[in-house]
């Protein structure tokens, strides 16, 4: 309880802005903040400048400095920026988790999950041609000494961009895979069961184009190098975006995957709407037919329903509720999750989220109670 | 009692914290208007703030977990009883600037499943027909325009008949009446149309109650 104090407080001092999904302050499109036009990865410098000045609270600075001022700050290096060809960045994540809160059962542990080295190398000013990559170090890892000089070392993410005409894209190699609403917790239920998680990106071609109002993507993608040959995906996807109004945008996306054992098909229809500056709201409902060579096919669904409130610059408020169910049939079990959180940004480079989660299990089988976690994340991003 | 209500109350605590500097902020900045003639005319008294009296019809799907008793002859035994149904409700909203007093009567109707994890005793009965009403008095806070926080005291009331084919077997879940501290988010797609997500704590032999559902207000 102390801890969860301490916590609360740390949330409620200081000056507290809500959290962006971008949309909420007006931009639609990814592509507008990262090297990778799908979103994830390193910022580029509009990206950088963007969250310095207008997402991230300035509560640390006097009020005489301006936004403008903090966003000169936001290269990596500070206020020198490095020559227009080489854009490095670092990502460190940390995870405090309190799994089974409220029960005898608690664990509380914390978890070094991430750190990423980013490199970006433009060919030209322009950024016509550009070659990203991605070394991640996972300090947690269970080492696995057979598939890896040092276990824990591995390739996250790694492409060749090029822009063809003004309005075009092609990226090559290792990416996510483009598919519905990118929401940003890996363990949501529009990621886990869709094989979209934070190691499931694929080496593949994406060609994306965007028009002010919509945008296109098609991507055919190999598996992941690091995955076992058994469960290794291939497949395409393709997913479209269009502008329903201001701040409104819908997409629909579709993608199909195989492995040695199973066929997947996903369909998905999203909704995004921002409301006041940098608060929004964001729906997805998708479909999943899973066909295994062996054994029956199971055709299910999943939903999820997020709304963020921006409660002063730099400081969000999220509650996020998801459904996911394996099967139409009466028989199959469903599992909700609530997610009742805060994002925020007490200054440039710094990011931390709380979630309280909760999971429920209707089920034919019985009754159960829910489960509860209870988390802190920090980002450091350099 | 009221699991995990000391955190869902610390967190509605830290979002009103939130909120209210937000607002202290947001006046702060407003400008003067009458600069200049404040000098010559008496301080002018504030404006009342704007009432407004509005009805909102929600639909929506609710469950919760209530604790299940099972006894037969001399062995008493603990399961869960998992609810989840549709609610329609009509709330009564009463805005004063940002801030209401809301009334709201809602009926329940659904399916519950209970027991399975009973230790001694064996029993499972699923899809239960449950009924029953909600009625909440509470307060919202519109931070914006588009979204509003709440939270309030619920009454709940239930009513389920867990079936066995055992005639030495007492079953009950939860309490008929019960109480709940419910906190809930609201987000206008249009002037018409919300979305809400709500949840909290049961008082007795119960755990957590949560909603998601669209409203029309009118």
């Amino acid at each position: 309880m102390v801890r969860l104090i301490f916590f609360l407080i740390l949330f409620s001092t200081s000056l507290s802005w809500a959290y962006p999904e971008f949309i909420g302050y007006g931009y639609a499109s990814c592509l507008t903040c990262h090297f990778n036009g799908h979103g994830g990865g390193a910022l580029n410098d509009y990206g950088r400048a963007l969250w310095s000045a207008e997402i991230a609270s300035r509560g640390l600075y006097s009020k005489s400095r301006t936004d403008e001022s903090i966003a000169e700050s936001s290269n990596f290096l500070g206020p020198v920026k490095t020559p227009w060809w080489i854009r490095p960045a670092i990502k460190y994540r940390g995870l405090w988790n309190n799994r089974s809160y409220g029960s005898r059962d608690v664990q509380t542990k914390f978890y070094h999950m991430q750190l990423d080295a980013n490199l970006a190398l433009q060919f030209d000013e322009d950024g016509k041609y550009l070659f990203y990559f991605t070394e991640g170090f996972r300090p947690n890892a269970t080492v696995d000494p057979t598939k890896s000089p040092t276990g824990r070392m591995m390739a996250k993410e790694y492409f060749f961009r090029l822009k063809m005409g003004e309005t075009y894209w092609a990226y090559f190699g290792l990416m996510d895979k483009v598919f519905g609403i990118r929401n940003l917790d890996h363990t949501s239920f529009t990621r886990i069961y869709q094989g979209l998680t934070q190691k499931d990106q694929s080496v593949g071609a994406i060609i994306h184009k965007v028009e002010d109002t919509w945008e296109l993507s098609a991507n055919v993608f190999t598996g992941n190098p690091d995955e076992e040959k058994v469960t290794k995906q291939s497949g395409g996807s393709l997913h479209f975006e269009k502008d329903t109004g201001e701040k409104q945008r819908m997409s629909l996306s579709y993608l199909n995957g195989k492995t040695e054992n199973e066929k997947m098909n996903l369909y998905a229809i999203g909704y995004r709407m921002g409301m006041a500056k940098g608060s929004s709201i964001m729906t997805e409902f998708g479909v999943r037919q899973l066909s295994p060579l062996t054994g029956n096919a199971k055709t299910g669904s999943w939903g999820m329903l997020k709304g963020t409130a921006l409660l002063t610059r730099g400081y969000l408020f999220q509650v996020t509720t998801e459904r996911y169910n394996e099967e139409f049939k009466p028989s199959a079990s469903d599992y909700w999750r609530w997610n009742l959180g805060f994002l925020m940004f007490p200054a440039p480079r710094i990011e931390i989220r709380t979630d309280l989660l909760s999971r429920r299990e209707l089920r034919e089988t019985g009754g159960f109670d829910d489960t509860w976690a209870l988390q802190g994340q920090i980002h450091v991003s350099l | 009692m009221f699991r995990c209500s000391p955190l869902l109350l610390l967190f509605i605590f830290a979002l009103s914290l939130l909120a209210n500097h937000a607002q202290a902020q947001q006046t702060q900045k407003r400008p003067s208007n009458n600069r200049g003639v404040a000098q010559l005319a008496e301080p002018a008294e504030a404006p009342a703030p704007k009432s407004k009296a509005q009805k909102v019809i929600t639909l929506g799907y609710a469950s919760w977990v209530e604790k299940l008793g099972i006894d037969q002859a001399a062995v008493s035994d603990t399961a869960w009883a998992t609810f989840s149904g549709t609610t329609l409700g009509i709330e009564f909203e009463e805005f004063k600037g940002r801030n209401s007093i809301t009334t709201e009567f809602a009926l329940l109707s659904g399916q519950a499943t209970g027991g399975g994890t009973s230790q001694f005793i064996t029993y499972v009965s699923p899809r239960m027909s449950y009924w029953g009403g909600k009625a909440a008095l509470k307060t919202q806070y519109r931070q914006t325009a588009q979204i509003a926080f709440g939270a309030g005291l619920n009454v709940l009331y239930r009513q389920i008949k867990w079936q066995t084919d055992q005639v030495d077997m007492k079953l009950a879940s939860g309490s008929e009446f019960n109480f709940a501290f419910l906190a809930e988010m609201k987000i206008r797609l249009t002037p018409s149309w919300e979305l809400r997500q709500e949840i909290g704590a049961v008082a007795f032999n119960a755990t957590t109650y949560w909603m998601v559902g669209a409203g029309y207000r009118f």
